[in-house]
């Protein structure tokens, strides 16, 4: 049943906190600003991308903002901007809720267990180890609109939000749920920045960030960020405009090669699969959005599966990205997600998006194949289509 | 025809036992498993009663370098593994994935780079690499060799038998053939410290559903269910441990911990999974509680049974004081018991129970009874007001 269409999308990222703010930044990325955590030692040379929460306190109130973790805030206010609103006393039974979150609330845990180590186990706060848990974001969800259906939380590394997706989608059309809030969150967080320096994950400040540039070394810079989208099985809202359709997930396990990431081939043979169950051909695809990094090792990975895409379809797909407007966090295929369907909404292949090999198309858009490839041996994608 | 969803293979380990026959064994008795505090160093919880298991477990799960929920994952796996796949390979590894529970993750480690971190100024980023609990099922697919689908979910306390309900989705959608799916986590000074914070720990051991019950007691462990569509298990003339018939997940939307008083979305969850089933109240030999012992988590939960069976329940026991709260594992845990009971056709003790609470009217099972078990249910309770329920169904005989 190919008819799960995406009724509103909504957003909190580095990129802006709405629909034409992202598009607008989509066209010329702006560059990632130094990181300073008031309070903590200065991590040298980090550079990231975070969200503006100014408008948060006045949209949530000022209880909200000291009860919620960072995390929590963000998914509750982008999903404030889907116009969701808590429709009944009675709550909402048939409407579920889906969050991907690869490291959840880490604020909220550091918080309890800095207390913990410092105060010696004496002067606990209750409060952060319940935010801390993986589902926090999922119950804020459910308590803030009560929605009373299914509430699952995948917590899977960069697959998180696709994972998510995938069984929202299959309680719509098994029929558990009327309606899926999808939501991908992640935040970013001092201590992720601190071991993703000890690491080298991180490029230095200053140094390009453009995913699938030739130039490109290794490294990724650090991002957060909150997507929501509402989904529903039929009954189209959108007036006269083509309804965006999400036509299939699809996540599994990759071998792993010691020098590559995945080989090309099974990239193109998950994405052949994704796109079967999809009802799509690979000619079909107009813009393969991946999750690339500007590491040039995945990138490596990312190149490759494109260029297994282009063989099997017969032409060059552009491949665009997502993450030089967002930043790399685990959830940010979610943000990936709302961009595509924004641009199918839209019609136009922001350039911005092309930040490695500058194909820029002119035709109309009409369908997007995201691809996401962990490195822990995971993979990802699904495919949306206007019409 | 509905597809059925069939449970070939368990593996279990926890403080009661080291695999299935051996938590039977502690089932049956309502032997507590339960001791004092003693794997992780902590001022204030130090002997306090928990359900523990050995410190060293690399040489019984064969791997190296891995966080304790790993180390269990991969164990219970190789279990259920073993009696599903006697003597045999995986038919088709691109068609058999993994899903399991898991909620704490490496924290252990990310505890002690904490500390080391604030208290002596060492930064050894190196202890955050199991940090995130995606690695326990990446563990698992990496040794059994599955590259189906791989997914880890984190519901609070209903986490593995959300997993087990999601693999039976995958199944049955032709995402995957054959599914791994259930829970793991690891004791760790967070939760001791968070359970701790907010009063919830009984310094006497766990007495679910009893009148004088202070609350929980903490564990950890595994179970992993080989979980397929019967056709697959027809094919492969695999043993038949159990089907699992319905199941059902809600949301309380009510508190971020504490459970609707009457029990609402328990009840939602009892009635969608006897919905999925096809089956009537009566129809249930069996409830395993979620029974965490809590003031508030057993009232609702009784008050959702008794709304949905009526004066005469079936006979519900809590195993908790058994195995303690295992977290993320406990759900798939207790999937276990409920085939166990099945497969011995007997009904557990509810271990610690010395005077029912008036406030929890259903029957509580007190000793060990034979009875005529064919259908069984598991309820799975979580943060946020999570609610799981499963039905599983014996294949021994198709009873009315």
């Amino acid at each position: 049943m190919n008819n799960i269409e995406i009724t509103n999308i909504g957003l909190v990222s580095p990129a802006g906190n709405t629909p034409e703010d992202v598009l607008s930044a989509a066209a010329v990325p702006p560059a990632p600003a130094k990181l300073s955590f008031p309070g903590r030692k200065e991590l040298s040379g980090a550079a990231g991308f975070r969200c503006d929460l100014s408008e948060a306190r006045g949209i949530l109130g000022l209880m909200k903002m000291r009860r919620l973790g960072r995390l929590q805030v963000m998914s509750l206010l982008a999903a404030r901007k889907t116009l969701l609103s808590a429709e009944s006393k009675e709550g909402c039974a048939d409407t579920g809720v889906y969050v991907g979150t690869g490291l959840g609330s880490l604020g909220e845990t550091a918080a309890f267990l800095e207390n913990m180590v410092e105060q010696g186990e004496n002067f606990p706060k209750p409060a952060s180890f319940i935010n801390s848990v993986h589902n926090a974001v999922a119950s804020s969800l459910a308590l803030e609109f009560s929605l009373k259906g299914e509430n699952i939380t995948v917590a899977h590394r960069e697959i998180s939000f696709d994972a998510a997706l995938w069984h929202a989608l299959s309680g719509l059309r098994q029929g558990r749920v009327k309606r899926a809030v999808v939501c991908g969150a992640d935040e970013l967080n001092y201590y992720h920045v601190l071991a993703g320096s000890g690491k080298g994950l991180w490029k230095k400040e200053g140094e390009p960030f453009k995913p699938l540039a030739p130039e490109n070394s290794r490294g990724t810079v650090p991002g957060e960020g909150a997507a929501v989208c509402v989904l529903s099985a039929g009954g189209h809202t959108g007036g006269n405009e083509s309804p965006v359709k999400v036509l299939g997930v699809k996540f599994g396990r990759y071998r792993r090669d010691s020098s590559t990431y995945i080989d090309p081939r099974e990239a193109g043979d998950f994405l052949a699969l994704l796109m079967d169950s999809s009802g799509i051909k690979a000619a079909e695809v107009d813009l393969l959005l991946s999750g690339a990094d500007g590491d040039s090792g995945l990138d490596s990975a990312y190149l490759g599966a494109g260029d297994e895409l282009a063989r099997r379809a017969g032409r060059v797909i552009p491949q665009g990205t997502y993450k030089q407007l967002c930043g790399d966090y685990r959830a940010a295929s979610g943000f990936g997600f709302v961009l595509a369907a924004l641009i199918l909404r839209d019609g136009r292949i922001p350039a911005g998006l092309f930040m490695g090999r500058g194909n820029v198309v002119d035709s109309p858009v009409k369908t997007i194949l995201l691809y996401t490839i962990s490195r822990s041996g995971v993979h990802s994608g699904c495919v949306i289509k206007k019409g | 025809m509905k597809r059925e969803v069939v449970v070939t293979g368990v593996g279990i380990i926890s403080a009661a036992g080291s695999s299935a026959a051996e938590t039977w064994q502690a089932l049956k008795a309502g032997k507590s498993g339960l001791s004092p505090f003693s794997l992780l160093p902590s001022a204030r919880y130090a002997g306090i009663p928990v359900g523990q298991l050995p410190a060293e477990l690399s040489s019984l799960s064969g791997l190296e370098r891995a966080s304790r929920p790993d180390h269990l994952a991969v164990i219970a796996a190789r279990q259920a593994f073993k009696q599903s796949f006697p003597g045999a390979g995986l038919p088709q590894p691109e068609k058999t994935g993994v899903i399991l529970g898991a909620c704490v993750g490496g924290m252990a480690e990310s505890e002690l780079f904490l500390q080391r971190l604030l208290l002596e100024g060492v930064q050894d980023t190196g202890l955050l690499r199991f940090h995130e609990c995606a690695s326990s099922a990446e563990a698992v697919a990496g040794n059994l060799g599955l590259f189906g689908p791989c997914e880890t979910i984190s519901t609070a306390c209903s986490s593995g038998s959300n997993a087990i309900c999601l693999a039976a989705d995958m199944i049955l959608s032709d995402e995957a053939d054959i599914m791994f799916a259930g829970g793991t986590d690891s004791l760790s000074r967070l939760t001791v410290n968070g359970f701790g914070s907010l009063l919830l720990i009984d310094p006497e051991g766990c007495r679910p559903f009893d009148e004088e019950r202070k609350g929980m007691s903490l564990g950890e462990g595994a179970a992993v269910l080989v979980m397929e569509s019967g056709e697959s298990a027809g094919r492969r003339n695999a043993r038949v441990l159990a089907r699992l018939s319905g199941w059902a997940n809600t949301c309380d939307a009510y508190h971020a911990t504490a459970p609707a008083p009457e029990g609402d979305g328990i009840q939602r969850a009892i009635r969608g999974a006897l919905r999925n089933a096809g089956l009537s109240p009566e129809d249930i030999h069996y409830i395993n509680a979620h029974g965490t012992a809590t003031v508030e988590n057993d009232r609702a939960e009784a008050a959702a049974i008794r709304s949905v069976f009526g004066e005469h329940t079936p006979p519900v026991s809590s195993t908790k004081r058994v195995f303690g709260h295992t977290f993320a594992a406990a759900g798939a845990i207790e999937a276990i018991v409920c085939i166990l009971a099945m497969e011995n056709q007997a009904i557990p003790p509810n271990a610690g129970l010395h005077r029912p609470d008036p406030a929890c009217p259903v029957r509580i099972q007190r000793s060990l009874e034979s009875a005529d078990i064919y259908r069984a249910m598991s309820l799975s309770l979580g943060f946020g007001g999570n609610n799981n329920c499963l039905i599983l169904e014996s294949p021994g005989k198709n009873s009315e």
